[in-house]
């Protein structure tokens, strides 16, 4: 172990960076394995080939934080359903769906997960989430599906 | 321990932040005193409110400066302050390890405080929170808040 004081502002810094990038990696890999996971068949109330974006809200007994979570997500669906868009909530139970929770590495509780109208992950929140953060996912969800529209118009009219 | 159903989130995050400030400080100018500080603080602020030093000065300094804001949630403070005890203890033997002259073993202690300290400070994640709502699971007494049951969102499962 460094002695000297300088040494050891090094060596802390080093710790702290290190760890900083070993969880974005963890989080990054976490994501990119997600990314392509369809679930929509394995959800209980919703059956393949739906049309509109659904938010799995996964929760359990005893969970203290998701009464409040449970506050946030209504106060999302009131925002969105103002601004004429609706969003889906299903709400299960992390340990009865344990499959499920499995599959979508759900390794807390409240834990919501944005699913787009084919039932692709488009983003997961492990803990407590603002509703802020629901309405943003939805809304940039919505940007993303009309920038790859707009993406195959341009191909199209670049091919006629 | 009296637990509280209201918390203030970024009372929390002043919290962790002088945790890892103080144990790195420590580290860095070799001198045990401050994670034996730290710990005396997490241990006595778990056990009794009027003992959380750092909780007292983001009430009465950092909110009344304006430096940080309060962001009250509704929900259980038992899984803290369990994480904040267990974060105690932890530093608490890395500190008699480095007064019994066991430095590497005493400092990983401490560095494992604070990067767990780290995590929920940058990332969310509660490390000692996860531990008590697992020792509930397996139906430890004493270990399951008594939160009050979620209402219904849109759908329930079984509709």
């Amino acid at each position: 172990m460094v002695s000297p004081p300088f040494d050891r502002m090094i060596a802390s810094a080093l710790l702290v960076v290190c760890f900083a990038l070993l969880v974005k990696a963890i989080a990054f890999a976490r994501r990119r394995a997600l990314k392509n996971v369809t679930v929509a068949h394995l959800l209980p109330f919703k059956k393949e080939g739906a049309t509109e974006p659904t938010l799995l809200y996964f929760w359990n007994t005893g969970c203290s934080q998701c009464p409040s979570q449970e506050r946030q997500i209504e106060e999302a669906r009131t925002r969105l359903s103002s601004s004429g868009r609706s969003l889906t909530v299903l709400k299960l139970n992390a340990l009865e769906e344990e499959l499920l929770a499995r599959q979508l590495h759900v390794m807390t509780v409240p834990t919501t997960i944005l699913l787009d109208a084919d039932g692709k992950v488009a983003a997961t929140n492990p803990g407590l989430t603002p509703w802020q953060r629901i309405v943003e996912e939805f809304h940039s969800m919505g940007e993303d599906v009309s920038q790859t529209r707009s993406r195959k118009i341009n191909t199209v009219k670049c091919d006629a | 321990m009296r637990h509280s159903q209201i918390i203030d989130h970024n009372a929390l995050k002043f919290n962790q932040l002088s945790i890892v400030t103080l144990t790195t400080l420590g580290f860095i100018l070799n001198a045990p005193v401050l994670p034996a500080f730290v710990s005396l603080v997490l241990i006595g602020g778990s056990l009794t409110p009027r003992l959380a030093l750092f909780k007292l000065l983001y009430r009465h300094a950092i909110l009344r400066l304006g430096l940080m804001r309060s962001h009250i949630v509704e929900e259980a403070s038992a899984p803290h302050e369990f994480a904040q005890l267990l974060g105690g203890l932890v530093l608490g033997s890395g500190v008699a390890f480095l007064f019994l002259g066991s430095e590497v073993t005493g400092w990983a202690l401490a560095w494992i405080v604070i990067f767990l300290a780290l995590a929920n400070l940058l990332f969310g994640f509660c490390a000692g929170c996860f531990i008590y709502f697992q020792l509930g699971r397996l139906g430890l007494p004493g270990f399951t808040p008594n939160a009050s049951h979620p209402t219904p969102v849109s759908k329930q499962e079984g509709e």
